[in-house]
């Protein structure tokens, strides 16, 4: 069933090649927005604008290298190769239309450059010198050497064509001479900077001319295969012999991209918009077109929407477009079509930023990718992404979404521990609440209550703390191991949120100072041992009724050693007969659930040992009474 | 990721009429007419392992999952009793065992229980029961320690639907909660949509102000998680696969906005099911397909489809795909119930 497999194409985040773009391009990225930060809390306004494109361009160039980079490592054979190829020639084609061009800026240095290092033919050149390094003179007979010498000239590299031509014998073809001239002359716009466009063009047109003049009235002849024609063709912008260069150029935007450098040197952005909209040479390859020629048209006509979202057709993933969207919206160039997305009606996604849009599906990626073990470091790079969506936060809503459905049931404590902290580190306080409350509810399923307590502690969950308490307190009387009841030692000043806990606490100094504490000290112990018990029965309600009677029957074992002193006697005696009047009226009225107390023995016994407390307790008094009445 | 279409053998004896994912993905419950649930856990090697079967003496409609802050519940529907499920610990120190324990029956509805959702966690532990006769009921658990004490909060929402057949409660909760009720009549002039809104003081629910969305039976509803979006997306699986977004109005309470888009389909629409973020939409439909549906822009696009097993011997009215998601966000693991 292979039906959905394509769904399955995020093969990039496993694979290490792409790992190593992924997280470097992370770091460019965390870099440029930190950068930003700290230049936008800065005071001069003025540098911070020039800074800012230039900041946005240099990171461009890092994305752009780093992808390079690894294309200079992987191997020939590397099935990532072409992927990062045509990657790289989309960048870069981005980069020179979408940032660093202006509307009346000429592209033709740029583009010929993309042109120059996307269809390299330095290797070729060297190849024709090194297999004739024996007889350079022969070179010219190689049967790549004219087609070194024409891929020179429509690449605009004129110095090489030049030496390439200066190893063809001048007895050969006269006309060379001209040709060599013409190309000597050549006006150029980076050596002619200094000079307006106009008179640019002006130089232009002279030189064409004289071109022209060559082409008609000088005699071609001895110009084997008529290269040295086609040459002078190609420079007086002759239409038709671009077309017949078909093989050489390839691609129709290489073609394109030639032509105008010949025929307008000084083209625009319009101007190339114009030549794509006449479908110039495009017609020529129709049948050879595919995705990534769909996506060169749509830079050249200036569509960003379109291009990143083909972008991510043709990558299947959104790598590019969220690292370019980010670039030009912080170069300021988004900015437009955000501000006419806010005045469309009604649209399911109008108020997402694009460029965040293309984030957070990047983001979500990643995080998909992240699901399988090996691969869970990649959930703090997709954090980093999802962090700078600020547009109704919804990049920390995905975060939240991410951090609450890691199974909490199959992992560790200290796992959860550290996603309770990360949650706390965005400011996810609802997500840490809810990971707590998973993790003591697991916690207290498997009976282990010092697990409980300490996530109970950690987010101050009041009234599962009270059931946790109540909890602690039923296996302690059921086990009498105080070991259950140490577990609130550690965490004494933590628990104050929750009255049963609090009263958990102070039932363990008691029982300590009761029952557990050394000999030298019994009496006096004992005696802070009782005044404590008293307090604690003299706050209402602070005892669940459920232990009343096993706390009161501790006072059973105490009134034996004369711990007591005769108002104490009479506080104990009043908890004595709330707890029997309690006892009543919750009988009367059947509340079962209260009711249910928490005995250890037969009822028998417990009766039997209840009427003896009450005895006791009477005789203690009585003596006590009986005592100071003899003193005074 | 790598995700395929996996088929469990799952050994049940008839048709499988429900199947649920826990909330993290990691187990799925499958509820057949063969008077059985059976419990399944994902392993290392993303394979699915039988867990634990839990019996009956009826066949099963419908199960759900609680959301783990509550423990492991998971409630059961069969014709008109819902049984509530937990996982405990038996044993004490290191020899524990985790085991299923039936906790208790609700037995409260007069007509066959047609579908039943745990309330969002905000609301605490509650339940929702749709039933064939349009009775819709909301449980409510106070003590989650024990949980064997329900009560009814809500004997009766009134919907005046004369059968009721899907439920979903929104999920965003920055917004008040909403639950949708679906009706599967077939007469078209009764309400077959019919929204609550959830008011925090009172606890009360009111139906909301809303234009006709649709006129066919409705067979299934859910609303969308809404990660990173203030407005709910709800999926209703009808004739046509229709896609809703409920805007509310500022300072209006019960006055929605409500937009539909109707994504036309060869065949009926059975079940439809979000994943996690609510970005890929899945529906399923009575010829054997299973569609996944994702929102480009303003645009939903069906990209991928998978076809159910040719091989079935079942009519295309005893086909009911179910399906669920996983973890996963993007690329979900997709499952055809029907099989054996």
């Amino acid at each position: 069933m292979d039906q959905i497999a394509h769904l399955s194409s995020y093969k990039i985040f496993t694979d290490p090649s792409w790992r190593r773009v992924i997280s470097q391009c992370r770091e460019v990225f965390n870099d440029l927005h930190q950068n930003l930060e700290t230049n936008s809390q800065s005071d001069t306004i003025k540098t911070e604008t020039v800074n800012l494109s230039d900041q946005c361009l240099e990171a461009n160039q890092k994305y752009i290298d780093i992808i390079e980079n690894e294309l200079r490592i992987i191997s020939d054979q590397n099935e990532n190769q072409e992927k990062f190829q045509i990657l790289l020639q989309v960048w870069k084609l981005c980069q020179i239309i979408f940032i660093k061009s202006s509307p009346s800026g000429t592209l033709l240095n740029d583009l010929q450059e993309w042109y120059r290092t996307t269809n390299n033919i330095d290797p070729m050149i060297q190849n024709i010198f090194s297999s004739n390094s024996e007889n350079p003179q022969n070179l010219y007979l190689d049967e790549k050497y004219w087609i070194c010498v024409l891929m020179a000239v429509v690449q605009g590299r004129i110095e090489t064509a030049r030496h390439l031509l200066s190893f063809y014998p001048i007895e050969k073809a006269p006309v060379l001479k001209s040709i060599k001239e013409l190309l000597h002359t050549m006006p150029n716009l980076s050596t002619h900077g200094h000079l307006s466009l106009f008179e640019f063009k002006a130089k232009w047109e002279y030189w064409q001319k004289k071109c022209v003049q060559v082409l008609t009235s000088e005699n071609f002849q001895g110009d084997e295969n008529d290269y040295l024609q086609i040459i002078c063709k190609l420079l007086c912008a002759d239409e038709r012999t671009y077309l017949e260069l078909k093989p050489i150029f390839n691609n129709w935007y290489y073609m394109l991209i030639s032509y105008l450098s010949y025929s307008n040197p000084t083209f625009n952005i319009s101007d190339l918009h114009m030549s794509i909209e006449s479908g110039q040479f495009i017609r020529e390859f129709e049948e050879d077109l595919d995705e990534f020629d769909g996506i060169i048209i749509k830079i050249f006509n200036f569509d960003v929407d379109v291009v990143t979202n083909d972008c991510v057709t043709l990558f299947s993933n959104n790598f590019f477009s969220a690292h370019f969207l980010d670039i030009l919206f912080l170069n300021g160039k988004l900015q437009l079509k955000n501000e006419m997305d806010f005045t469309s009606s009604f649209r399911a996604e109008s108020s997402i930023p694009v460029h965040e849009q293309h984030m957070t599906e990047y983001a979500i990626q990643l995080l998909s990718a992240a699901w399988s073990p090996s691969l869970l470091s990649l959930h703090q790079t997709a954090f980093d992404y999802l962090i700078k969506c600020k547009m109704d936060q919804s990049g920390i809503d995905y975060i939240e979404a991410y951090l609450e459905r890691i199974p909490l049931t199959d992992i560790s404590e200290m796992e959860a521990s550290k996603i309770f902290y990360i949650a706390f580190q965005y400011g996810l306080h609802d997500l840490a609440f809810s990971i707590g409350r998973v993790m003591q509810m697991r916690a207290l399923k498997s009976g282990l209550y010092g697990t409980a307590l300490s996530w109970n502690a950690k987010i101050k969950d009041c009234s599962f703390g009270n059931i946790l308490a109540e909890g602690m307190m039923q296996e302690f009387f059921q086990t009498n191991d105080i070991k259950v009841l140490e577990l609130t030692e550690s965490l004494s000043k933590e628990i104050i949120y929750s009255e049963r806990l609090m009263f958990l606490n102070k039932y363990r100094e008691f029982y300590k100072l009761a029952f557990s504490s050394t000999k030298c000290d019994r009496a006096e112990s004992l005696k802070q041992a009782a005044s404590l018990l008293v307090q604690l029965l003299e706050v209402p309600n602070l005892i669940p009724f459920k232990f009343m009677k096993r706390i009161l029957f501790q006072v059973h074992d105490l009134v034996d050693q004369n711990v007591f002193g005769e108002d104490q006697l009479f506080s104990v005696l009043k908890s004595i007969q709330f707890y029997e009047n309690r006892r009543r009226f919750l009988t009367k009225n059947s509340n079962s659930s209260e009711l249910n107390e928490c005995n250890l023995d037969d009822e028998v016994a417990e009766e039997n040992k209840w009427k003896s407390l009450y005895e006791k307790l009477s005789i203690k008094i009585a003596e006590n009474f009986v005592k100071n009445k003899i003193e005074f | 990721m790598n995700s395929s279409l996996k088929q469990i053998h799952t050994d049940h004896k008839d048709l499988i009429q429900d199947i649920a994912f826990d909330f993290y993905g990691k187990r799925v419950a499958t509820a057949s007419l063969d008077q059985t649930v059976k419990i399944w856990n994902i392993n290392e090697n993303n394979e699915w392992v039988f867990k634990e079967e839990l019996r009956h003496n009826s066949g099963l409609q419908k199960v759900a999952w609680a959301h783990p802050e509550f423990g492991n519940l998971l409630a059961v529907a069969f014709d008109r009793v819902v049984w509530i499920y937990e996982e405990t610990c038996f044993g004490t120190g290191r020899s524990t065992q985790n085991g299923w324990v039936k906790r208790l029956a609700l037995h409260d509805s007069r007509s066959t229980i047609t579908d039943l959702k745990f309330a969002p966690k905000y609301l605490g532990l509650q339940l929702v029961l749709c039933s064939q006769s349009g009775e819709v009921k909301i449980y409510e658990c106070n003590d989650i320690i024990n949980s064997n004490v329900w009560s009814i909060i809500h004997p009766d929402l009134r919907t005046n639907m004369s059968s009721c057949s899907s439920c979903s409660w929104s999920t965003c909760f920055k917004l008040p909660i909403l639950l949708a009720l679906g009706s599967d009549e077939t007469n078209p002039t009764s309400e077959k949509l019919i929204i609550f809104e959830h008011n925090e003081n009172t606890r009360q629910y009111a139906k909301i102000e809303r234009a006709q969305v649709c006129t066919d039976p409705i067979r299934s509803l859910a609303f969308a998680p809404s990660v990173g979006k203030l407005y709910h997306t709800l999926a209703i699986a009808s004739k046509s696969l229709l896609i809703c977004t409920i805007k509310s109005m500022p300072r209006e309470p019960y006055r929605y906005q409500v937009n539909t888009i109707k994504l036309e389909s060869e065949a009926s629409i059975w079940r439809v099911c979000w994943n996690t973020v609510g970005s890929v939409l899945a529906s399923a439909s009575d010829d054997r397909k299973v569609k996944l549906w994702k929102n480009n822009i303003s645009e939903w696009k069906c990209f991928a489809t998978i076809n159910g097993d040719s091989r079935s011997p079942f009519t295309d009215q005893n086909i009911k795909l179910s399906l669920a998601f996983p973890k996963t966000f993007e690329a979900p693991n997709a499952k055809t119930g029907a099989k054996y």
